[in-house]
């Protein structure tokens, strides 16, 4: 009996974990229930301060998503085997962070239930207009990447995505939106690489 | 001729007249609701020429403008301005000039150009707007624009005018009156100043009065330097 005693910890720790997480999520939503029906009078912004916390916090899940799989390509692309085996872990805390970004980023417009117009209306001059292509197209690219790591019979084309450079392309359009400034590439990789220690450091902690 | 046939020509008839009097109305306040019915044309470009020189230290212009278009008139940072008065101060001199600010309607405005949908879209006559249909309310052009002509909607509306839509979520500012325009009549703020200080005028006509006063007169564009081209041209700054 006393065996079984620590999984049935880990077992506990799991589903509180996984209530303290939905408490979060349903704090979100009931937050975006209440800016749909009072306006964003509510949020603290306004014509002057156009862009709030949410964008920091999207912007930083963003280029989280794209910093996180660095540790997927140190295994894939430059072969370091010992990284290997974080891969699948990698990417998939990639498509979560991007789908958390992106989240926040599509509460926080004043019509979201708009938010199809955004697919059915293009204007290509806008950055913003790209990001949409653009991340869908990470999402894709992650989902297959996944894919040809998970499958035996697909490994031999996992080195040939070149996530790596799919990431810092992302991450560059989505730090400057428009403005006609891009950042560096080595600010570029130093921003992209401290969230995704930290977010990956604090998931590693879960395997041991 | 057999009665059948006589019968079916009166009913034929009969029918004929009930639809045209039913259509009629119908077509011609389809006409009536879409106002005139030729496009507007480029040959035209709406344009301003405001001289600050003997605008006077009112804001007839700014309630004009909240009247027409059925804004609050709050000056709070959440209410939405379509004019604000700006006071400039020389610090050398101290000369104040005080200058109204709308929309600049600029030949190359960078709301259109950073609007994900293409809901800040540019009139072929030179005349802003937003498609209120398409507007996902992301307020790119807010932080693009650098007139801070932009304002977003934060709070439900109410009593709204029927000439002026209007949303909650969304982002607006000044049409020049395009409802008054494409009836032939000036923008509310042009009409309403008591100095005439705002002139409006088509800047394509070398005839109109604003062409005219442009060829003659100093003026200038504010942020020259962005090569923007505003529709929007000021004297006395």
């Amino acid at each position: 009996m006393a065996s079984h005693s620590p999984l049935r910890f880990k077992n506990r720790l799991f589903y509180a974990l996984v209530a303290a997480a939905s408490l979060v999520v349903l704090t979100g939503l009931y937050a975006a229930h209440l800016m749909d029906t009072h306006g964003h009078i509510i949020t603290g912004m306004n014509n002057q301060i156009v862009w709030g916390i949410p964008h920091v916090f999207a912007i930083f899940m963003i280029v989280a998503a794209s910093g996180v799989l660095n540790v997927a390509s140190i295994g894939s692309v430059f072969g370091k085997t010992i990284y290997k085996s974080r891969a699948p872990l990698a990417g998939l805390l990639s498509i979560a962070l991007l789908a958390g970004g992106l989240t926040v980023l599509m509460l926080d417009l004043g019509r979201p239930d708009r938010i199809i117009v955004a697919a059915t209306h293009y204007n290509l001059t806008s950055v913003f207009a790209w990001n949409v292509l653009l991340y869908t197209g990470m999402f894709t690219t992650v989902a297959i990447y996944l894919w040809t790591i998970m499958e035996r019979r697909m490994n031999p084309w996992t080195k040939s995505l070149f996530l790596n450079r799919n990431g810092e392309w992302l991450a560059m359009l989505a730090i400057s939106p428009g403005n006609g400034r891009r950042c560096l590439s080595p600010d570029r990789h130093a921003v992209a690489w401290m969230p995704q220690c930290g977010v990956f450091s604090i998931s590693r902690c879960q395997d041991r | 001729m057999s009665d059948a046939n006589i019968q079916r020509r009166q009913f034929l008839k009969t029918s004929v007249g009930v639809a045209a009097v039913a259509i009629a109305p119908a077509l011609l306040l389809l006409d009536i609701a879409h106002g005139k019915s030729e496009p507007v044309s480029s040959k035209v470009r709406w344009g301003m020429l405001i001289n600050t020189s003997n605008c006077a230290d009112c804001d007839k212009c700014v309630t004009a403008c909240n009247e027409e278009n059925g804004l609050s008139g709050g000056l709070a940072p959440t209410d939405s301005q379509w004019i604000r008065k700006v006071e400039l101060k020389e610090l050398s001199s101290g000369r104040e000039v005080s200058l109204p600010m709308p929309c600049q309607h600029c030949e190359d405005p960078p709301c259109v150009d950073v609007c994900p949908t293409g809901a800040s879209f540019k009139r072929a006559d030179g005349i802003v707007l937003v498609n209120m249909h398409t507007c996902i309310g992301c307020r790119y052009c807010v932080v693009a624009c650098p007139y801070k002509a932009r304002s977003f909607v934060h709070e439900p509306l109410h009593d709204q005018k029927p000439d002026v839509p209007r949303g909650k979520g969304t982002v607006e500012s000044c049409t020049l009156c395009v409802h008054r325009v494409d009836k032939g009549q000036q923008p509310a703020c042009a009409e309403a100043c008591p100095n005439k200080s705002i002139l409006f005028g088509n800047l394509n006509d070398p005839d109109s009065e604003i062409s005219k006063r442009r060829r003659t007169e100093a003026s200038t564009q504010l942020r020259a330097d962005l090569g923007l081209n505003t529709g929007v041209r000021y004297q006395g700054i």
